[in-house]
């Protein structure tokens, strides 16, 4: 008599084992029974989410930043929205959503980044103009003052021959007065 | 208090300074000017042995078509590109340097590109597969090179483009 209570507790247990079991293999990124249009918005703010990104890379790109790790950064996003689409093509409006936000969460990251690398490199590039600002009228002063007192002492050494010069002619004519 | 007395030895000293100052001035300021870089994109289509040779010429239904495809950015900022690879018939939708070709899109690639870099899809050392599901004679495989462009925030087709004639039998 307790043989059938055991099937059907038995059934009973293997479904919910095997529901709890696909619903964990279906929704392995957490998105179950996801709306195609969910799926479709995720996509495309991921895509417009992926374009600001881009702005803000070419921002920090003309500020004079290295954008070669945010360059990295956007083909990722481009990869995972590239796989939103090919999910949501075969209808897996789960997968897509999930791709899509990935993409679109490191897509915000590198706006984050972007700003950051634009307000370092700005800060640089004014460090940098004061720098030239600041040697180039030093260097400047320097030359003109080496200029100055090396023409000066230029002068007097040319002088100081010259006066020479005629102290000698004066002593040769001594010289041959005594003698003559 | 110092009298100045313009010598012709200061006016030397003078127009030595103002000279120096002039060339110094000048010299920081072409220093500080950004390199002048000619700005281009392109794109280039490989055989399967990765050289300008051995193109696929005649293949059958379904063979796959191993090509390397190839751009590269000297816009001198990095750029979102775009290939589409098209499959034409018989001449009928050869692009132009400012129309793409009308043909139906077989495949899209899309790739940021930095400043200078040039980046061969599916990845480095892999081809892109193609495969034509229908036989006829000179088919074009045209390989159309597009950028986005962040103000329209649309793909402008850059005038940039390569093909492949090929045979397809049965």
């Amino acid at each position: 008599m307790r043989q059938p209570y055991f099937v059907v507790l038995f059934t009973f247990m293997l479904f919910i084992g095997l529901f709890f079991q696909s619903v964990s293999a279906y929704g392995q990124y957490g998105y179950v029974g996801v709306a195609s249009s969910d799926a479709r918005k995720a996509i495309d703010d991921a895509r417009n989410a992926l374009y600001i990104a881009y702005d803000s890379v070419l921002d920090a790109e003309r500020a004079g930043a290295d954008v070669t790790k945010l360059v990295v950064n956007l083909n990722t996003v481009l990869n995972l929205l590239d796989q939103a689409e090919d999910y949501y093509a075969h209808g897996d409006n789960g997968g897509a959503l999930s791709y899509a936000s990935q993409s679109k969460s490191i897509a915000d990251q590198v706006v984050i980044e972007a700003r950051q690398l634009k307000a370092l490199a700005i800060e640089a590039a004014n460090r940098q103009r004061i720098i030239v600002g600041i040697s180039v009228p030093v260097i400047i002063i320097a030359i003109c003052v080496g200029l100055f007192y090396g023409w000066k002492l230029y002068s007097q050494k040319s002088r100081e021959k010259i006066l020479r010069m005629k102290v000698r002619a004066a002593e040769e004519a001594k010289k041959e007065e005594t003698h003559g | 208090m110092v009298k100045f007395e313009l010598t012709e030895d200061t006016a030397v000293l003078i127009a030595v300074g103002i000279a120096t100052v002039l060339v110094l001035g000048m010299v920081v300021t072409a220093a500080m000017q950004p390199k002048p870089v000619e700005h281009f994109r392109a794109i280039y289509v490989l055989g399967p042995k990765h050289m300008a040779s051995g193109y696929p010429t005649k293949v059958r239904v379904g063979e796959p078509i191993y090509v390397y495809v190839g751009v590269y950015n000297s816009m001198g900022r990095t750029e979102l590109v775009r290939v589409l690879i098209k499959v034409g018939a018989n001449a009928t939708s050869i692009p132009s340097d400012t129309k793409p070709s009308s043909a139906p899109t077989y495949a899209t690639y899309e790739r940021f590109l930095a400043s200078n870099e040039t980046y061969e899809f599916e990845g480095p050392g892999d081809p892109v597969t193609i495969r034509l599901d229908k036989a006829g004679m000179n088919w074009e495989l045209i390989f159309e090179l597009w950028y986005f462009d962040e103000i329209t925030r649309s793909y402008m087709f850059t005038g940039n483009w390569c093909q492949l004639w090929l045979n397809v039998t049965g």
